[in-house]
Formats: C-alpha cells, structure tokens, sequence
C-alpha cells in the first residue's frame, strides 16, 4: 500500500519536474513576449534525439548534452530571426498559427529524419536503483528532480535578482517605461527564446534515460508544460509547482485508476481552468502582449 | 493592431438577462426615398453564387481533364473541404480559431458508423443520426466558443486530444484502437454510390451546396454580427449583438459540418480507427481555411484542395506530404494572411481593369 | 428620429447612489442623478474620475458594487448591453472599433442588428422578405448617416476615412439602432476644428428629435454649446450639477480641473 504510494510518488515528481521545466520555458516566454511557445516540447524532443544520435557514434553523453543545448538555441534563434520578426500583420492568432504549425513541422522533420521510432537516450548515472519503503528510485529519477529544483531556483534568482530578470519585469509592466530607460523589447525576446531553448535541452538531457521519446511526442510534452502555465497563471514559481502536480495527478491516476486515462485528466483539467479562468474576462497577459506589441512597432 | 476597448464586465458569471422588449418597433422614416436594390449590390460579396456555380462546373470536369486516378483525393479534399467550410464560418467570419475540428469529424463519424453497424439502420438516418450527434457534442462544449483568441484555440485542441484518447478508452463503443470496421457501402434513397465517381460528385456536391447556404446566411445580419463580434466584442455588444448566442450558433454550424464531413468519411473508408483523426488533421484544417482565405466563400475549398491534392500530384510520399499543411499554414500565417482567393480575386481585378483600359 | 418626448411621469434615465471600485480601489460613490427625456447631459470631470467607468455601469458593461440605474422607470443596472441597446439604450467608445475592410454603410448597417425582425434560417435561401427587410434597414442607415453628415461616404472603405469621419460614423451606427437615450463617450476625441463643429451640429440636430443624450467630454466650448445640463464627476462623486454657465464658473469645478484642461 504504502509502497505503491510512495512508488507512484516518486515517478509523479520525475515526471513533474520535466513538465515544470517545459512550463518554465512557457511562462518565461510569454512574460518578455506574449507568445504561446508551442516549440517548447519540440526542443526536448529534438534535443534527446541529438543526444541519442551523437552517443550512438561514439560520443560522449555530456558532449551531446552541450550539442542538444545548442541545437535548441540555434533553432529558437533562426524561429525568431526567419519567422517571427516577418510576420506581417501579427495578430495573437496568426502567432499560434505559426508557431504551432511550426512545432509540427519540426515533429515531422525529426519523424522524416531519424525514423518513427521512440528513443531511449543511453543513461550516464549508474543504474541500480535505490529501495526506500518498498519503492524504487533510479539516479536518473533523482537527477531530474534535482536539476528540475536547481534551473528553478537560477531562472527564479535570475529574474528577481539580474538586470535582465528587473529590465523583463519591466518591459511586463510598463513597456513606454522601459524603452525610455533604454530596454530593447526585442532583444529581451530573443534573450527569452534563447533561455526557453536552454530550458528545453537541460530537460532533454534529463528525460532522455528516463522514457523513450518519439519524434513526434513534442507537442504533447509541449502542452503538459502550457497546462501547468495556465494553472499557475503564467507566474514561474507557480507554474513549476503545477508542474510537478500534474505529474502527480497523472501518475495516481494511472496507478489508482486507469492507465488509460493518463493524459485525459491532465487534459481534461486544462479545459477546465481555462473555463474558469476565460470566464473571468480580461486576463493580465493579453494585456501584456498587447502593449509590448505596441512598443516594438 | 487592435486598440483594446473598454474593461469587459468582471462578474460575466449568470445575471438576470430580461428582455426588455421594445414597445414601438422602429420602422425605416417615411418621405426618405429608399435606396434601391441595385446600388446596395457592393455590400455583398459579389462572386459567391457565380463562383459556385464555376466551381461545379470544374469539379465535374476535372476527372475529364486529369484522370480518374485525381479521384480519391479530390474526394478526400471534398470531405475535409465540407469540414473547413465549416470552420470557414467559425475561424474565418467569426474568428474564432478551433483546433478541434478533427474531433467532431470524429464524433459524427464514428456515430454514423454506430448507427449503421450496430443499430442497422440505413445511410439516410445514420448520416443524419451522426450530424446529430455532432450538434449534441458541439452544444455539450459550447461554452469554449466563449473564450477568446489563444486561450479558444488551446482548449479546442485540448479537446481534439481528449476526443482521440476516450476513442481509444471507450473500445466497447468503438473497437478502441483496433478500429471500427464494418460500415456498409453507402446507398441514399435506394441510389448506390458503388463508384468513386459518384461519390465524388456526392461529395463536393455537398461541398458546394453547403458554401452557396453558408454564403446566403453570411451575407445578412449573420454576417454582421460575426464580422463584429471578429473585429469587438464590446463593440458588437453595444450594438446590440448577443455575443454569446451568436458565437454558439457559429459554433454549432460548424460542428455540423464537421459531423457530416466524419459521416461521409466513415462512408468512404468503411473503416475508422482513432488515429485517423489525430491533431495533425485538425491543424490541416484550420490550415486550409488559412492558405486558400478565410473569409472567402470558396476558400476553404480551394485551401483543401491546395493542401490534399498537390502533394498526391508531386508524389512525394507519406511522410513528406505531411509536412505540406503544417509549412503551408506557417508560410501562409506570416506572409499571406489573407489566403490564396482574396489575392486571386484582386489580381484578377486588377488585370480586368488594365485590360478596359 | 427616436421616439416622442412623451410627457413621462419622471427623468428617462435616473442613477441613484451608484458606486463601483476595482480591486479595492474606489472609483467612485454614491452617485445619484436625473436626466430628462429630450435634453443633453454632459458628463464632465478630470481624468481618472471615472465617467467611462460610470457609463460601462449605465450601459450593462459593467456592473456596480451597489446602486441602481432606472430606465423609464424600469430597473436596468445589469442587464447585457445587447439586450438594453434593444431595449432604447446604446453607447458609443472611445475608439470607434468599424471594421476597415467593409463600407461605411456596412459599417452603419451593424447598428440595424436589433431592428431586424426577419427569421434567421430564412437568409438560407434569400427569401425575398430577408431581401427587403435588408434594403429598409439599408435605407434608415443612410439616413442614420446623413443626419451625420456622412452620407457621401456611404460607400467608402471605413478604414480609409479620417479619425474624425469614422467617430462620426461610429455615432451614425449607434443611431441606427433607434435609441431613446444614447451615451456617447468622449466623441470629439482627437478631432479638428471643423470636425468638432460638425458633430456639435449633428448632436444638436439630434437633440431636435428628441433624442436624450449623455456626453462624456473634455471639450469645454463643445459641452457648453451642446448641453442642457451638465454633471460633474470628480473626487469619487457628483460635486456639482447645473446650467452649463453656472457650473463652469463655480470655483469648486476649477480647482478641480487645475492642470487638468485649458481654462476658458
């Protein structure tokens, strides 16, 4: 009993702090932005496969770990660079059009050049696992958790504490403020993507042992993280915390109720927030948006 | 850039909505001389009607021209095309972006089926049984319709997901992911669609039947309310729109189309299994309605033709094909919002105009 | 235009000790007062005293954390804007939000939504009644946009009409819905010279038919030339209503306004 708990439990916070890293990059996105960032899953599917492509030649995991890094900001760079700064007539719509449709096509690109195949990125801990009250716990599960709670705190110091986290507070807040004082928005937004794709690798290098991931997994990995933003009300801490729940709420329900429910009560609480929440008019990030678009014409 | 109106009401919870109703009904003043018809032509679309009817005319060419082998994906574009003539009216006039269009595809498809496998009953009342219960599920999630911009889009795909997966859980109902099989060739009124050829034409027929009403009911105050609920909500509010009716009842058409669009699918295939509905179809869709104009009559036609048969016509296999869509919306979405027939249409005008001289 | 000025047995429109805040921020309190059927109300005050936020209360777009508004005598405080635009009621905004990519007469049409009697399903297949219904309300749309003075626009793109046209026109669309009281805010905003004395003569023409209006405004010289009556929102409440002339001189009202407007 208490073991199934615990057992349930600990992939509940494995799998939480995946999905709250991907919902670090969410609400780090939207806060300098206003942007759905649909791509945020695709960087973690992309990056475990750079990884699993670069160890099957030989490499070591932690050059690949540095490669998946890379990959993810050259790709978040060239997104911003190539299609979001030529979009013409940007309205909210046509940028989750695009960077929606953006995510599958990378889907689809992975799917045309690596194969169909899920991956399993080759783990760089030992793999015994560690018994405590009945359950088990891999390194590899630990080291997620652990990197999940160490990138929280950095993005968390980051931002209260940095120049660049005040400059962000303050394009957020006042952006006719901010541009007098000298803050690019624009730039602010690609230090943004750049940090989201940081986020995105570090959680490749994390979830690769862990499961087999597929090609085109992205965009559902990707709104696990969305979920949890929208819960929390696109504040970082917060978001992190929804993440590491919906993981919990995912793993009981599959362990106490059904497997095949897995993804529907995580869905199926997405929908209902955003009833909730869409019913009380008027939400703070539109706003957001809205004036950072006015500033950046 | 869309300047933002005034604070919307906090509390948008239930509040007492009596009618008040108007004790004299105002009548246009006498002694003013009405306009005549003729010089309220231009508000209307002009080409719709006409453009239907050229469009019939090609479509039952084109097998002539191009070759039976054009069939199948013509009629795949004809039965995704009744889907985005659907979303044509929601996204396109209304603006509201749904995601999940696949999914009521689904539901009317797979009721169709249900009805007609396990109940017996002929393609008539499955078909009509399958639109139905699209309708109901529409109804059932209309209150989505009432949120707005990204967060509609994102509950709408959230619901395609769900869909999918209780396709799957619910296997007794469905076969789960074994698939449904069984569904009878389809026969209307004792008239047997035993040739791609007559489904074709049944297809676009519908197709085409439905842009023609869609455009008549576009073209009055329907479509006034929703260009202004599209363009403000405050602002239609304040002239009197019932925002929310309106965007249920755009809501409920478009299911509607989408149901029968799964229907005849399920007709088509004889076959349906959950991952023939997957997210991929629902973004196709919507980028259908983008790439070939979204406020167009024709467009979404014309988008899901662009997006299902050139890549059959290039041969470039599964895998690369599906591509297409997604890189269609991207392109279309940065570049060419308005689609491909508005940008048709105004060259065509403007030729017409440097050849009168 | 609008309906007679009936002999009613009181004001059309009377607010009595509405209050609203947001968050815990006080807009405004208690504020109560009468508008008369067929005259022009101007709702004046320093930025920040909350005049859109009263007339979001007024108009159904907001509702107020306690006090009534009466319509003709009928409660109206929450009702949906849509259905008080029905019911004789309509606002304009401060931005005239038309859709640029259709006419203007298009535009105008909008406001014909809650005249328009004919069946919905019945557009399907352009049943003769829709048509003739849709060239009545063609017809008083115009006629809405002459008594605007915009009717040579009629046919024009509104997004290519100039700020001031297109206030106008948004004036025209809440005319074409037939209100008995109409609640316009700030609508000479950003508009010139000879804008501004067009729309003072069309308000006042609209006055002439008896129209009731309430206008919000920071014009001076267009309130004192339009108005019958004026209310002044500052500090959190009504400091003082009365005859346009008296009121402006009041010493209370200046201090109120000091480095807010130009002085007259």
């Amino acid at each position: 009993m208490l073991s199934d708990f615990l057992q349930f439990t600990t992939s509940g916070l494995t799998t939480g702090a995946i999905y709250g890293l991907l919902a670090l990059g969410w609400v780090l996105v939207m806060r300098v932005s206003g942007l759905l960032y649909f791509i945020q899953g695709e960087f973690v599917v992309i990056g475990v496969f750079v990884i699993v492509v670069l160890q099957e030649h030989g490499w070591a995991t932690w050059i690949g770990g540095l490669a998946a890094i890379a990959t993810c900001v050259v790709l978040a760079l060239a997104v911003d660079g190539l299609v979001m700064r030529r979009l013409r007539h940007p309205t909210p719509m046509s940028e989750v059009l695009v960077l929606l449709g953006l995510a599958l096509l990378f889907g689809l690109a992975l799917q045309n050049i690596a194969g169909p195949n899920a991956r399993l990125m080759r783990g760089f801990l030992p793999t015994k696992p560690i018994e405590f009250f009945g359950a088990f716990v891999t390194p590899h599960q630990i080291l997620a958790v652990a990197v999940g709670a160490v990138t929280t705190l950095l993005v968390w110091v980051a931002i209260t504490k940095t120049s660049f986290g005040q400059a962000m507070q303050a394009c957020a807040d006042n952006v006719e403020g901010a541009l007098l004082v000298g803050i690019k928005p624009m730039r602010l937004r690609t230090l943004g993507f750049v940090g989201a794709a940081c986020i995105g690798g570090v959680a490749a290098i994390v979830i690769g042992p862990l499961a087999a991931v597929e090609p085109l997994g992205g965009l559902l990995l990707g709104i696990k993280g969305f979920i949890a933003a929208v819960v929390a009300k696109w504040t970082f801490l917060g978001a992190v915390a929804a993440g590491v729940l919906i993981g919990l709420l995912e793993n009981y329900g599959a362990g106490y109720i059904s497997s095949v429910y897995k993804d529907v009560i995580s869905l199926g609480l997405l929908v209902v927030v955003l009833l909730v929440q869409g019913a009380v008019a008027g939400d703070s990030s539109m706003g957001m948006r809205i004036r950072l678009r006015l500033a950046a014409r | 850039m869309r300047p933002k109106g005034p604070a919307p009401r906090e509390q948008a919870v239930k509040f007492d909505d009596r009618e008040a109703d108007r004790p004299d009904v105002a009548q246009p003043a006498a002694g003013l001389a009405a306009t005549p018809m003729s010089s309220l032509g231009r508000i209307w679309v002009r080409v719709p009607q006409k453009g239907v009817l050229a469009a019939a005319v090609i479509v039952l060419l084109l097998p002539q021209l191009l070759g039976d082998d054009i069939l199948p994906s013509m009629i795949l574009a004809g039965l995704l095309g009744i889907a985005a003539v659907g979303l044509g009216l929601l996204a396109g006039r209304a603006g509201l972006v749904s995601l999940g269009q696949a999914a009521l595809m689904a539901v009317g498809g797979y009721s169709a089926a249900y009805a007609a496998v396990r109940w017996d009953w002929p393609a008539e009342a499955a078909l009509l049984f399958g639109t139905f219960a699209g309708l109901v599920v529409a109804w059932v999630t209309s209150p989505i319709c009432r949120l707005r911009g990204f967060y509609l889009a994102t509950a709408t795909l959230t619901l395609a997901l769900i869909v999918q997966r209780l396709l799957v859980a619910f296997a007794s109902l469905t076969g789960g992911g074994n698939g449904f099989p069984g569904i009878p060739p389809l026969s209307l009124f004792g008239y047997e669609f035993n040739s791609e050829f007559r489904f074709y034409v049944l297809v676009w027929g519908v197709a085409l039947l439905g842009v023609a009403l869609n455009d008549n009911l576009l073209r009055g105050r329907f479509g006034r309310a929703l260009d202004t609920i599209h363009g403000d909500e405050a602002t239609a509010a304040a002239a009197g729109v019932n925002v929310g009716r309106y965007k249920s009842a755009a809501w409920l058409i478009s299911g509607g189309y989408a149901a029968l669009a799964g229907g005849l699918y399920a007709y088509y295939n004889l076959f349906l299994s959950p991952d023939q509905f997957p997210l991929s179809m629902s973004i196709e869709l919507i980028a259908g309605v983008v790439v070939g104009g979204a406020a167009a009559a024709l467009g979404p036609l014309v988008g899901m033709v662009a997006l299902v048969v050139i890549p059959t016509r290039l041969d470039l296999g599964p895998s690369v094909s599906a591509m297409i869509a997604p890189a269609l919306l991207v392109i279309f979405a940065s570049f060419l919002p308005r689609g491909i027939v508005p940008h048709v249409r105004d060259l065509s005008d403007s030729l017409l105009r440097r050849v009168r001289g | 235009m609008s309906g007679d000025s009936r002999s009613q047995a009181g004001p059309i429109l009377s607010l009595r000790s509405l209050s609203k805040g947001f968050g815990g921020l006080k807009v405004f309190s208690d504020v109560s007062f009468d508008i008369e059927a067929g005259t022009v109300v101007g709702l004046i005050g320093p930025n920040g005293a909350g005049k859109s936020t009263l007339i979001g209360c007024v108009s159904g777009f907001l509702r107020p954390d306690s006090g009534s508004v009466k319509f003709e005598g009928s409660t109206i405080t929450g009702i949906a804007p849509h259905t008080l635009c029905r019911a004789g009621v309509t606002r304009t905004f401060q931005h005239a939000y038309l859709l640029s990519h259709l006419s203007v007469l298009e535009n105008v049409l909008v406001g014909c939504h809650v005249r328009a009697r004919c069946g919905q399903v019945r557009a399907l297949w352009r049943s003769r009644a829709v048509a003739a219904e849709e060239a009545a309300l063609a017809a008083s749309a115009m006629e809405a946009l002459n008594s605007v003075g915009c009717a040579h626009l009629a046919h024009q793109k509104a997004g290519s009409l100039t700020a001031g046209q297109q206030r106008l026109v948004s004036v025209a669309r809440a005319l074409s819905s037939m209100p008995r009281v109409l609640l316009l805010d700030e609508p000479a905003a950003g508009l010139n010279e000879s804008e501004t004395t067009r729309l003072a003569d069309a308000l006042r023409s609209l006055r002439e038919t008896g129209l009731t209006l309430l206008v919000i405004e920071h014009d001076i010289r267009l309130i004192n030339a339009i108005s019958d009556h004026l209310v002044v929102l500052a500090d959190g409440g009504v400091i003082m209503e009365g005859e346009p002339a008296a009121v402006c001189a009041e010493p209370t009202v200046i201090k109120a306004y000091l480095g807010g407007l130009h002085a007259q």
